[in-house]
């Protein structure tokens, strides 16, 4: 039958060509001779004989359906002809005697071609022309040639088929019900021709054959098009009468390509609503295909529209659900046990796959139900543990599951509207969840920390806290071992091979070179991935709110609970933990809760939960740094909220630290910086213990004599004098320059010869420094620092003391002869500073008898 | 030359992340030629991301950084330009502009980019320019607050407080209206909609009646309470309706007052070129993006 296996492409191409030309002669021609009187029997003979082109053989669907469509331009031509000029009492006999062209192909397109033009006639016999074109379509059964013919039928009568359901003369023009029978038998034979396709020809062109297929299924697709398009047909009588016998064809045609293209017709071109009460006839005809057709694409195409229905008519899903008239999720999960029953070998992806899609189907229509959803992860574990006992793993297909079940854990992380929803999921929800491996349910945990960051869902109530630390424990409990051969970063740090150092609560803080080492091991064992997770961890406690702080306190009491197990590290949360206690410290202080008796009480317990923390901390020596500055932020926080008794004992914690922890000169010098910042801005211990300030401040600056490098000493010591010289600024930036010449000052503190002790002290360790250079630099250091004293009005350093350093420092520039080299530099700092001298005695008289 | 000059992120310790607005603002389009931090980045997200942005990333050591190699100090220079980049924690005392000049000074910079304030500020002194470019991620801060917040908060309060003094007046009028189904209020601030009590203006009037509904602490003291508390309530009959100090602690309600706690996040643009830098302030205001523009020309007296 088909020759086409012969021919080469070229041969194709040719033949192509040379019906295109004989089609466009022939079409010029029946034009002619139409436009002209007497004529029209020529016309017929001319359109006969492009006609005739459609009778190949040769062509591949793709360039038939290019004759096509240059001889439905032609025929269109004689249709519209016929309509104008034609009497319509002569039509009938016109139909007639089309029916003597000599081939079928030609005749019959005639046939269709006049047929209808004569169904648009009033009074035309519709039901008659219909079934007889109808019969004699059967004539073509070469599957191209009989496709498109068909095609022509269905196209051509596409706006002349009866609508009504009843009517006068029923028998002469049909009805609604003839229009639908017309439509399906066209559907039925079409669909016949197209999988004989199939069959054509040697079975090594079985691929050849599907991708010819492929192109021709629009050609029986627009049948169900067309039935899609007539408005009479409404949701009953589809599920009564259209739907049926279409599935029934769908069915009964055996064919993967049929089954697979044609179900998905019917999902995308027919209404939502008619799709909602027919899920029951739709799921069971799916129950009986062939068995290669995937049910995965079909129930997830089914599932798309439903959902998108929801979005596209939202009230009248609402209005459904409401009454409760279509049971949705039943329906589904019902087939979806028929399906596993019928088909026990349905692979587990595709499985998780649809459960994923009811997940989000229930979600979209059922939002509140979070039954549906226990219920799908029901059907999860449940295949879970049996799939896991009967399939041999093979890499491959365990990635694409493990995806699999990940998309289906997150369908409701994403799904939800509001994240806080996923909470009120537990039992099968947490049992699959929990059957997981680590790093996958790690990294639903992150999701989820995700989803909650981008919203900033708020963690208002303990329920919903103790819900949140549930789900994301493994984020707080990380396996001893949790790299798996995966984990990239694991084999970049091969640390990981020699055991923990452990410091317990017992260690003894010292200065040892070999405790440092581990102290550094101790902070890379974590893997950059296991930081960004514990990073992901602590900016969620940031979502853990309650407009009321004591009992924000109580749900940061209970975090802290829930975080006890990640052990050491807590320490990439805890710190946290203790920033946001102080936060509402500052804010019972503001809205001035800390003013009673029984106030300050109950503001006791957030000091003690915050010792507690950083206790925990201390543990590891490694955490010092943390411990240190943490302990400084509370005493800050207390003086700053008046509880001094308070502050002294956080400011002598942090010094406890630093004298156990602290080994290393550099990080000894900036704790000291950091130190006295603070307590300089202790304004109410200042105040109101003063014997306490001292205490510190004393301690403070004998620390900084202590230091191990001599320019570190220096520094520490000369800095330590602004301890003893403490100013507020009451009436502060109106001016932005803040020129403390324009301030009005209070005087906190004014040992001026304190002050001068420690700026003496620190000379001498300069002096005693042997790098002449560096002597040099910390001498006009300390200058730089006595002038803040100067002009802050300390008495101690006065004009002479001033006049005494300059000239101190200028004979040792003058011992040096030559300024050369790193000298040069320090010079200049020198000559920076005299300028700066001589600049402010414009600005400020005292400054005149400074010999600048 | 277009440098970004940022820090004080505290992330995740004080804060969740840079907003995203500012995010979106600083996207990488080549534009930006450096970032100058002035460190307590602490988080390897936040500096994954400050790496981003630019082709060269340069970050002096906070308080709060725990990597000892990072400097304490930096200089750059511009054309005519020297900029100084420090954290300021080591400035005795902190951001006190005496020492600022004295570290400028030293470190001989026409520009001095300091931090850890989380104070966005910028001001010429003595012919040189001083920019603190705040905390990008608007992190919170023990140092002591702003008076200018503070005053905006004591504002928010007296308000609150005369609001509650008029509802307390209403409340004694319509006695009698007084509903007996008192809505179970929950915790998140959700309103309830089925109140329909004409004169309930807000949740305040909400929470008087849950006070009311716990009368087992009539024994306790009046005296307990202080006039400025602003929370603080008071019966509504006489000798009917006390309220303990516990109650008063438990229907305390922070939320007016949350939006001015935290510093306000910020960060700098620095178009340098030649002698002088033109100096862009980003905060973030109320969810809004503002920018102000200033001019230093070196050797300009201000």
């Amino acid at each position: 039958m088909s020759n086409r296996s012969n021919i080469t492409p070229a041969k194709q191409a040719k033949i192509l060509d040379n019906s295109i030309t004989v089609i466009r002669q022939q079409i010029v021609l029946m034009r002619k001779c139409l436009e002209t009187k007497n004529r029209f029997m020529d016309a017929l003979k001319h359109t006969s004989t492009f006609l005739n082109e459609l009778r190949t053989n040769y062509l591949t669907p793709k360039q038939y359906y290019e004759l096509y469509v240059m001889v439905y331009d032609g025929l269109e031509y004689l249709s519209q002809y016929l309509k104008d000029t034609y009497p319509n009492s002569h039509l009938a006999d016109l139909y007639e005697l089309v029916q003597y062209a000599g081939n079928i192909v030609p005749r019959l397109y005639l046939m269709i071609t006049v047929g209808t033009v004569y169904m648009g006639v009033k009074d035309a016999p519709l039901k008659e022309i219909m079934t007889d074109m109808m019969e004699m379509c059967r004539g073509v059964q070469h599957p191209i040639r009989g496709l498109f013919l068909r095609y022509y039928l269905s196209q051509r009568t596409k706006d002349l088929l009866p609508t009504s359901m009843e009517g006068d003369d029923i028998e002469l023009k049909g009805n609604l019900k003839d229009s639908i029978h017309f439509i399906i038998t066209n559907f039925i034979e079409m669909n016949k021709l197209w999988v004989r396709w199939q069959h054509q020809g040697h079975s090594s062109e079985h691929l050849k054959r599907v991708e010819e297929r492929k192109e021709l299924q629009i050609l029986v697709g627009s049948n169900l098009v067309r039935l899609s398009q007539m408005d009479s047909i409404d949701r009953i009588y589809y599920k009564k009468e259209v739907l049926p016998v279409i599935l029934e064809q769908i069915v009964k045609c055996r064919d993967l390509i049929a089954q697979e293209y044609l179900l998905d017709v019917i999902i995308q071109v027919f209404p939502d609503e008619f799709h909602l009460i027919t899920m029951d006839e739709f799921f069971d005809a799916s129950l009986n295909l062939d068995p290669a057709v995937s049910i995965k694409n079909i129930v997830l195409a089914l599932i798309d529209r439903l959902i998108g229905f929801k979005v596209r008519e939202p009230d009248y899903v609402v209005k459904v659900v409401g009454d409760n008239s279509v049971d949705i999720f039943g329906k589904i999960i019902g087939f979806i046990d028929k399906v596993s029953q019928l088909k026990p070998d349905m692979s587990v992806t595709d499985y998780s796959s649809i459960l994923e899609g009811v997940c989000k189907l229930s979600i979209t229509y059922y939002p509140e139900k979070y039954s549906n959803i226990d219920k799908i992860f029901e059907h999860a574990t449940e295949m879970y543990k049996d799939k896991r006992q009967m399939e041999p793993k093979s890499t491959g297909t365990t990635t694409i599951q493990t995806r699999n079940w990940k998309l289906l854990l997150l369908a409701p992380v994403t799904m939800y509207e509001d994240v806080k929803k996923v909470l009120q999921l537990d039992n099968h929800y947490l049992e699959f969840f929990n059957l997981q491996s680590y790093s996958l349910r790690r990294s639903i945990s992150v999701e989820i920390v995700d989803r909650f960051l981008k919203e900033g869902t708020g963690i208002i109530t303990k329920e919903e806290l103790k819900k949140v630390f549930t789900i994301l424990e493994p984020l707080i409990v990380v396996p001893s071992e949790p790299k798996g051969p995966k984990d990239v970063t694991a084999q970049s740090l091969k640390i990981n091979s020699k055991p923990p150092t452990v410091f317990g609560r017992n260690s003894l803080p010292g200065s040892s070179t070999a405790g440092e080492v581990d102290e550094n091991e101790e902070e890379l064992k974590d893997s950059i991935d296991v930081k960004l997770q514990q990073e992901c961890l602590a900016k969620l406690l940031h979502l853990i709110y309650n407009k009321n702080p004591y009992k924000h306190l109580e749900l940061l009491q209970l975090a802290r609970d829930r975080l006890q197990p990640a052990q050491k590290r807590v320490v990439y949360t805890y710190p946290t933990l203790v920033a946001m206690t102080l936060k509402l410290v500052r804010k019972l202080y503001i809205v001035k809760h800390i003013e009673t008796k029984e106030q300050r009480n109950r503001i006791a317990p957030f000091f003690t939960f915050i010792t507690g923390l950083i206790t925990v901390l201390g543990q590891s020596r490694y955490n010092a740094v943390d411990c240190f500055n943490l302990n400084l932020m509370s005493a800050e926080m207390a003086d700053e909220v008046g509880l001094v008794d308070i502050s002294y004992d956080f400011f002598i914690e942090s010094l406890v630290v630093y004298e156990e922890s602290f080994v290393d000169s550099r990080s000894q010098y900036q704790a000291l910086m950091s130190l006295i910042n603070k307590l300089i801005s202790s304004k109410n211990m200042i105040q109101q213990n003063m014997e306490n300030f001292d205490r510190l401040i004393t301690k403070t600056t004998l620390y900084s004599s202590k230091l191990l490098r001599k320019t570190d000493q220096c520094r520490a010591v000369c800095m330590s004098s602004h301890l003893w010289w403490i100013v507020e600024n009451l009436e502060d930036s109106s001016d932005d320059t803040g020129i403390a010449t324009s301030m009005s000052q209070l005087s906190l503190k004014n040992d001026g010869k304190r002050v001068l002790e420690c700026l003496q002290k620190s000379l001498r360790i300069a002096d005693s420094i042997l790098d002449k250079n560096v002597s040099l630099e910390l001498f006009i250091e300390i200058l730089n620092q006595s002038l803040y004293f100067f002009i802050h009005g300390n008495d101690m350093i006065s004009v002479r003391y001033l006049n005494g350093l300059i000239e101190l420092i200028r004979n040792n520039f003058k011992g040096l002869g030559k300024i050369q080299g790193p000298f040069e530099i320090t010079c200049r700092h020198f000559e920076r500073t005299l300028k700066y001298i001589r600049e402010q005695k414009s600005i400020d008289p005292r400054f005149e008898a400074v010999t600048a | 030359m277009l440098v970004l000059a940022t820090g004080d992120l505290h992330v995740p310790e004080r804060a969740v992340d840079i907003p995203a607005k500012f995010k979106k603002l600083l996207q990488p389009r080549g534009k930006i030629l450096q970032v100058l931090c002035t460190g307590n980045v602490t988080s390897p997200s936040s500096i994954q991301f400050l790496k981003s942005l630019s082709p060269d990333f340069q970050m002096v050591k906070g308080e709060q950084d725990k990597d000892l190699s990072l400097p304490l100090s930096l200089v750059f220079t511009y054309d005519k330009l020297k900029v100084g980049l420090i954290d300021g924690f080591e400035i005795v005392p902190k951001s006190d502009p005496l020492g600022l000049l004295a570290q400028a000074r030293m470190m001989d910079v026409d520009i001095l980019i300091y931090g850890s304030t989380h104070k966005v500020e910028a001001y010429t002194l003595d012919e040189k320019f001083f920019i603190n470019p705040g905390s990008v991620t608007g992190a919170f801060n023990a140092d002591s607050m702003d008076k200018e917040d503070l005053e905006i908060i004591e504002s928010i309060l007296k308000e609150e407080e005369e609001v509650l003094k008029k509802e307390e007046e209403n409340d004694i009028k319509d006695d009698n209206d007084e509903k007996e189904d008192n809505d179970e209020k929950d915790d998140n601030g959700k309103k309830d909609d089925e109140n329909d009590k004409k004169d309930d203006e807000n949740d305040k009037n909400e929470k008087e009646e849950m006070k009311e509904k716990i009368p087992d602490n009539k024994e306790d003291a009046k005296g307990a309470k202080s006039d400025a508390v602003p929370e603080k309530s008071v019966g509504t009959e006489e000798g009917n309706v006390l309220v303990s100090v516990e109650t008063d602690d438990e229907n305390l309600d922070t939320t007016e007052i949350e939006p001015f706690l935290d510093p306000i996040p910020s960060f700098c643009l620095l178009d340098l070129q030649g002698s002088t830098c033109t100096l862009y302030l980003y905060t973030l205001i109320d969810g809004e993006v503002k920018v102000d523009k200033l001019t230093y020309r070196k050797g300009e007296l201000s």
